[in-house]
């Protein structure tokens, strides 16, 4: 995870494991945080427990831009990817 | 507003529609359960509002009207007619339909009452006779697999049309196989070890993932205590591409599988192509409606730019310069927003008002010029034929407010237990429309009242010598320039006595005072009357008759009841067609023009003198053919002077009303028109007296008497015409 000029990048990689350490971090910056982004996908993602961090931070600051949650994304393994509410 | 919320409107305003029409036809197909046209019309109507509901992302609609759909199939393939119980789930499962409807437009998030239990049914149904009518899965082709769910899990429209023309290419060039694959695990998944995308990698050693949708549970924790514990992912819904089997598609989920934790199914190309041609139909159905609607906006934009560059230019020969741009609008049917239907109606009101004004100019007449009278008469038969065509435009048959009657017999009919037969006629009959829709609640409240008060009990109507099936009877008809509903019933009547006590008992009469049979019958208008020895929630609220009366004179109409005991009673509904224009009689009091509506005005006359009468503080009265009726002299009512003007020189015009008749005293009846109503604005609505005013063709300003306000005004006993 890094967090640059707002822009927070997960990493699809990232395990649970590595996700529930995010999140005290995340915690801490959410007000810095403008937009999120997905890197290393190539290979897919390593847990879907992502998708669910994502809408989570989304539900906590609506004004954070998460294209994942407006339209479709192309991930490795799960073709054109859709978030459904 | 952008050009997606112009479709979304579109596309509600569109589904109110088909619903209002459906309501009306399914009512139909209960009278009629053989009508096959009518089963085939509810049938395309339910389909359409199918594919609007998925193409729009309103899945809970989507869902339900997909099972309703089947339902209504198995009548229409089968050719079999609805037997009672039938019908009543079919018109149970459309209000669902109804409801859900409003549900997704207000996005709100529960659904119906009886949506589980109605949608059950309808299951259940469709499992009962699955021989007789089997139901048809109409997008995907489902392959039987022994541990995975395969049944029908294809309501998934919005997916299957968002498959992209190159995937499709791709799947026709390599002949693919499309598997639909739907993971429902419970969210202690990763507890279990495992995690949706161990599946994904196996996947794509079979072949290639197109789309996939997942969906995340509306019960996610906030950020501060999230953590991966559970899985908060309760679905995903995903697309193979591969040239495998299904035995190894199922083979991924080998160790894991549970009943119902993933179903598969075998995706036919065409379901596909099918789905995305239907919504591509409906889109283009709604921007050709839209591209319509901008059509007519265009034309109507013209037209006033047109006529205010014509007034300014004061050209007058060049007019039909407009006709020929109007003629260049589409004759298909268009959607226009009634309030530009009102804005256009406002201006022809005005467009006939100067019409009539270049009539009566004295300069204009002083001309005398053949050619100019020529124009004056053609300027004149073309507003003339502009304002009845613009009338005509507001009008619509009292048809569709009619056919929802009959859903409120059958509701009644069925509460109360007793048979009715609804008779309809003169639904053709056309209203403005801005009265139809205000309409429907006192219609409601006076047919329920009929139901439940009027028709007797089966056994004592048959002990009275009567069809046990009671009748009521529906209609509408023009009566000059009035529009006329009646509601008829062959019921017990009203009783005059229980009336008059009852009247007596809530202080609305008095005890010591004599009645006609008419004011007894109309004590039934008073508020707080009610003679029902229970409240039930058909009627009998007290509040109900005197609420109708008020719903009807707010239309500028009135509402009267003619009763025979044991033979029935006869509510008669009068209103003028439309509330823009009003018939009146024009009348001049101390040099001012006034309107009286003449649909309150029963005759004008001369008066003679020994017919006036005086009482000490009563005021004035005249005999008038045997009733003695309060005089009121209008130029002292409205304040205009004190004078006493001679009854042998003035008009008296008797005026009709439900808590009695009374005379207004005019100096002269000037003659009978219509006018364009205006309203006199908030500072004037203090005026009880004057309900509006009207520009005359002189370009005077005429006040409107409001005989409702005056007949308020002598209640009150403030009587300073004396």
């Amino acid at each position: 995870m890094k967090l640059e000029n707002r822009t927070l990048t997960l990493d699809a990689n990232a395990s649970n494991e590595e996700i529930n350490e995010l999140v005290s971090e995340i915690v801490l910056n959410i007000d810095e945080i403008d937009k999120v982004v997905l890197e290393n996908d190539e290979n897919g993602i390593a847990s879907s427990a992502i998708f669910a961090l994502m809408q989570s931070l989304k539900n906590r600051r609506t004004q954070i831009d998460i294209p994942f949650l407006n339209d479709y994304i192309k991930i490795n393994n799960m073709g054109k990817v859709l978030l459904v509410k | 507003m952008d050009k997606k919320d112009r479709v979304m409107m579109i596309f509600l305003q569109e589904c109110r529609e088909i619903i209002e029409t459906l309501e009306n036809k399914i009512l139909i197909l209960e009278d009629n359960p053989e009508d096959r046209s009518m089963i085939d019309d509810i049938f395309r109507g339910i389909h359409t509002l199918k594919g609007n509901a998925n193409s729009f992302g309103f899945t809970r609609l989507g869902n339900f009207v997909h099972y309703f759909e089947d339902y209504l199939d198995i009548f229409r393939k089968n050719d079999k007619p609805l037997n009672e119980h039938e019908a009543d789930l079919l018109i149970r499962g459309f209000d669902i339909v109804k409801e859900i409807f409003e549900i997704e437009e207000n996005e709100t998030p529960d659904n119906p009452e009886q949506y589980d239990s109605v949608l059950n049914e309808i299951k259940s149904f469709l499992n009962i006779e699955p021989e007789a009518a089997p139901v048809e899965l109409d997008l995907e082709d489902v392959v039987s697999s022994s541990h995975f769910e395969n049944k029908d899990i294809t309501n998934k429209n919005e997916e299957l049309i968002a498959f992209e023309d190159d995937v499709i290419q791709k799947i026709k060039d390599d002949n693919l196989k499309i598997y639909h694959i739907i993971m429902k695990f419970d969210d202690d998944l990763y507890v279990r070890g495992y995690n949706h995308q161990l599946f994904f990698k196996l996947f794509s050693d079979l072949g290639e993932i197109a789309y996939s949708y997942v969906k995340i549970s509306k019960d996610i924790p906030s950020i501060e205590v999230f953590d991966t514990e559970k899985s908060f992912v309760e679905e995903i819904s995903t697309y193979l591409l591969t040239t495998s089997d299904l035995e190894d598609v199922e083979d991924v989920f080998e160790f894991i599988a549970e009943e119902n934790e993933v179903e598969i199914a075998l995706l036919a190309l065409n379901t596909i192509e099918e789905a995305k041609n239907d919504c591509e139909a409906n889109f283009e159905k709604i921007l050709e409606e839209e591209s319509q609607k901008q059509i007519i906006n265009e034309v109507i934009a013209n037209e006033q730019s047109k006529n205010e560059s014509k007034t300014k230019a004061e050209s007058t020969v060049k007019s039909n310069d407009s006709t020929s741009t109007s003629s260049q609008a589409p004759a298909a049917s268009i959607r226009v927003e009634s309030s530009k239907l009102d804005e256009l109606f406002d201006s022809i009101g005005e467009l006939v008002i100067a019409q009539s004004f270049i009539n009566q100019s004295e300069k204009i007449r002083s001309i005398n010029d053949n050619e100019i009278n020529q124009y004056m008469e053609m300027l004149g038969k073309s507003t003339k034929i502009i304002q009845n065509k613009v009338m005509s435009l507001r009008m619509i048959p009292i048809r569709d407010t009619f056919l929802k009657m009959k859903r409120v017999a059958r509701d009644v009919s069925k509460k109360t237990g007793k048979d009715i037969n609804l008779v309809i006629s003169g639904e053709e009959t056309e209203i403005d429309k801005t009265m139809v829709d205000k309409l429907s609640e006192p219609l409601i409240h006076l047919l329920r009242n009929s139901i439940d008060h009027g028709i007797e009990d089966s056994e004592k109507r048959i002990a009275n010598g009567k069809d046990p099936k009671g009748t009521v009877h529906l209609s509408a008809s023009h009566k000059g320039s009035n529009f006329v509903i009646e509601i008829k019933d062959d019921g017990a009547g009203i009783n005059k006595e229980i009336i008059l006590a009852k009247a007596i008992e809530k202080g609305i009469a008095f005890s010591d005072e004599e009645y006609t049979d008419e004011e007894i019958v109309n004590f039934i208008f008073a508020a707080g009357f009610s003679t029902a020895a229970s409240l039930t929630d058909i009627s009998g609220r007290g509040v109900g008759l005197d609420a109708v009366k008020s719903s009807i004179e707010e239309l500028r109409g009135k509402v009267n009841v003619e009763t025979k005991e044991g033979e029935g009673s006869v509510f008669k509904i009068i209103l003028p067609l439309t509330l823009a224009i009003i018939d009146g009689l024009t009348v001049k009091v101390e040099d001012d023009t006034f309107i009286i509506p003449t649909l309150s005005v029963i005759e004008s006359f001369r008066p003679k003198n020994e017919d006036i009468q005086k009482i000490r503080n009563k005021g004035e009265f005249i005999n008038f053919r045997g009733d003695i009726l309060p005089i009121i002299r209008v130029n002292k009512l409205l304040e205009l002077s004190d004078e006493n003007v001679p009854f042998e020189e003035s008009t008296l015009i008797c005026i009709e009303h439900d808590r009695g008749k009374y005379v207004l005293q005019v100096e002269e009846l000037l003659g009978r028109q219509q006018v364009v109503i205006k309203s006199l604005g908030k500072m004037m609505k203090s005026l009880k007296e004057i309900s509006g005013a009207a520009i005359l063709g002189s370009g005077n300003i005429a006040l409107i008497l409001n005989t409702e306000g005056i007949r308020d005004w002598l209640d009150s006993g403030d009587k300073n015409h004396e």
